[in-house]
């Protein structure tokens, strides 16, 4: 698995040309739309969160963390799948030995889970 | 293999019994657990054993530093029913941590393929970000795990790209296929070698050696001091045994490029860790400095490769490791005792409140200082010996003159302890703390009088 093949640096010259036209694209798009558009800068269009709505109170209020908690778990188990399905792609080439390393991998996601459930982690209530 | 699927295995279940409530089950299931884990390690001896298609290769020298970290983290383990008297909340979910932290460790010393060191370090780190901050509510606790957290994985993305330069240029992330890549090749790419010293500065975060040191002492001292022991303790050595394993079998052919840099980390390490040192108030961050210092000594063996090099290494992380964590562990006491004061002051009149503990600190400062008949001074011994051999004696003269230095700051907490008084009533400690502290004294004065024991070994 050696390449004998030697690398100069001018074999990475289209890299580099594709590094330059992309910083070079996002660079002259934003001094060009800074230039072109109109600005019409009022106090209500400055505010940092503008909706319509007038802002009022602290940003910085604890607030409750539930909906972190099922989106990081969520996240989490459904990575796992990016893993089955090249194991079901192929299933018959792996045999046994894929199988076992499979369900084994479960189990432990599914322990996992299992833990979070006498946890109390989905327990929107507590 | 089977020593680290018991060790993961052990921490699924400490998981689940956590809601036993009942501290002396899952402190009792851990120390079987890593018992075993350590039985195992050790039985496997001289049966080579490469397992997920040549990912992990479990050899002598993996099983021997295994064993010193399995063997570690049971001392600290045994520290631990102690520690966390009165805390109830998330104990096992701690251990647990710990286990599967250890379970990466032994990982790391036993990779063969660069992608396998990668995941072994993560599984290794990522629980110590959870761990450094378990003091939820203390903001030092916070600012450690957060710094670390910053740190660690900044020097993991370095370590990524160094990974793939390497990996760019050889076309194989397997250790004998970039050994083999040198051994034909004569002249090495530049970018190449801009690989190897990506790596280099990587694991110099990781084993904190100057400049690479910052996150240390702060990361330390505002961790809790059980998992600061751990840290100090097995993440080290598994950082050390990786690091010696990787310059030993990939890049040992490439002719001067990397030796230049661990020269620089390790002279820098050694007098800017001992300086350092000297100046501390706080114990806790005076062993973190006295620990990267002791990474300059370490990064001795790696200077000079020989046959002699791996044996005095596992010999230092031996006794580093027993010296640590006998001098964590009577600093816990004192400093839950002296309620949360950590300074040389807390130490004062240690001797008439409670002998064993003062005697347990004596010693272990010896160690780490290099003085006879602890297994620190068979330690610098070793280490120096090797690097004499290796062509380096000028280094060796910095490292005596760093010990030199170092012995000042270890014997003003032996003077602080025995030389002065103070107005406290006695401390108490369980038998188990005693026992854990015992165990690590005598194998440093075991160690110390009969070091072809360890030194023979590999």
């Amino acid at each position: 698995m050696i390449c004998a093949k030697v690398y100069t640096p001018i074999d990475y010259l289209p890299i580099m040309i594709q590094s330059f036209v992309v910083l070079g694209f996002v660079v002259t798009t934003m001094i060009a739309t800074h230039m072109l558009g109109p600005k019409r800068n009022t106090k209500q269009k400055l505010e940092n969160f503008e909706c319509g709505i007038e802002g009022m109170g602290n940003a910085r209020s604890p607030f409750s963390v539930k909906y972190f908690v099922i989106a990081i778990l969520f996240v989490l188990f459904d990575v796992e799948v990016i893993f089955l399905y090249p194991w079901a792609v192929n299933f018959k080439e792996l045999g046994i030995q894929g199988f076992v390393g499979v369900v084994s991998f479960s189990a432990l996601l599914l322990s996992g889970f299992g833990y979070l459930m006498l946890k109390g982690a989905f327990d929107w209530e507590k | 293999m089977f020593s680290i699927i018991t060790i993961a295995i052990t921490g699924v279940l400490l998981l689940y019994l956590g809601f036993l409530k009942n501290r002396w089950i899952y402190i009792s299931v851990a120390i079987t657990g890593l018992i075993t884990a350590l039985a195992l390690s050790v039985f496997s001896w001289n049966s080579l054993e490469t397992s997920f298609s040549n990912m992990l290769i479990i050899d002598n020298y993996a099983i021997a530093f295994n064993s010193v970290m399995i063997f570690a983290t049971i001392l600290i383990f045994l520290l631990a029913p102690h520690y966390f008297k009165g805390i109830e909340k998330n104990v096992p979910e701690i251990y647990a941590l710990l286990m599967f932290s250890l379970a990466g460790a032994c990982m790391v010393t036993s990779f063969d393929n660069l992608t396998m060191l990668f995941i072994g370090i993560e599984t290794m780190s990522i629980p110590l970000y959870i761990l450094a901050g378990s003091k939820k509510f203390s903001i030092r606790s916070n600012e450690a795990s957060f710094k670390y957290f910053i740190f660690s994985s900044l020097a993991t993305a370095i370590f990524l790209l160094g990974i793939t330069l390497v990996y760019g240029m050889v076309g194989s992330f397997h250790v004998g296929d970039i050994s083999n890549y040198f051994t034909i090749t004569k002249e090495i790419p530049s970018i190449l070698k801009v690989g190897i010293v990506l790596l280099v500065i990587s694991f110099g975060f990781k084993i904190a050696a100057v400049p690479f040191h910052f996150w240390a002492p702060d990361v330390y001292e505002g961790s809790p001091t059980l998992i600061t022991a751990f840290m100090a303790t097995v993440v080290k050595i598994a950082g050390f045994a990786a690091f010696y394993k990787l310059l030993s079998t990939c890049f040992i052919l490439v002719p001067d490029s990397w030796h230049h840099l661990i020269l620089g980390l390790s002279v820098l390490s050694l007098i800017i860790g001992n300086l350092a040192a000297i100046k501390q108030k706080d114990v806790k961050r005076m062993l973190a400095y006295s620990s990267i210092s002791h990474t300059g000594f370490m990064l001795f063996a790696i200077l000079s490769f020989n046959s002699f090099s791996a044996s005095s290494l596992l010999y230092y992380s031996f006794a580093y490791a027993l010296s640590t964590i006998a001098a964590f562990g009577v600093l816990m006491v004192v400093k839950n005792h002296m309620s949360a004061d950590g300074s040389v002051q807390a130490f004062e009149g240690l001797a008439k409140k409670n002998p064993i503990l003062a005697i347990v600190m004596t010693i272990s400062m010896l160690s780490m200082a290099g003085i006879p008949i602890t297994a620190g001074f068979f330690a610098k011994y070793y280490i120096f010996v090797s690097a004499i051999q290796g062509g380096w004696l000028w280094i060796v003269i910095i490292g005596i003159l760093a010990a030199l230095v170092g012995v000042a700051y270890y014997l003003k907490l032996i003077i602080a302890m025995f030389a002065k008084t103070s107005e406290t009533e006695k401390i108490v400690t369980s038998p188990l703390y005693i026992t854990s502290l015992l165990v690590a004294t005598v194998l440093i004065l075991i160690a110390g009088v009969l070091p072809n024991l360890i030194i023979s070994l590999i």
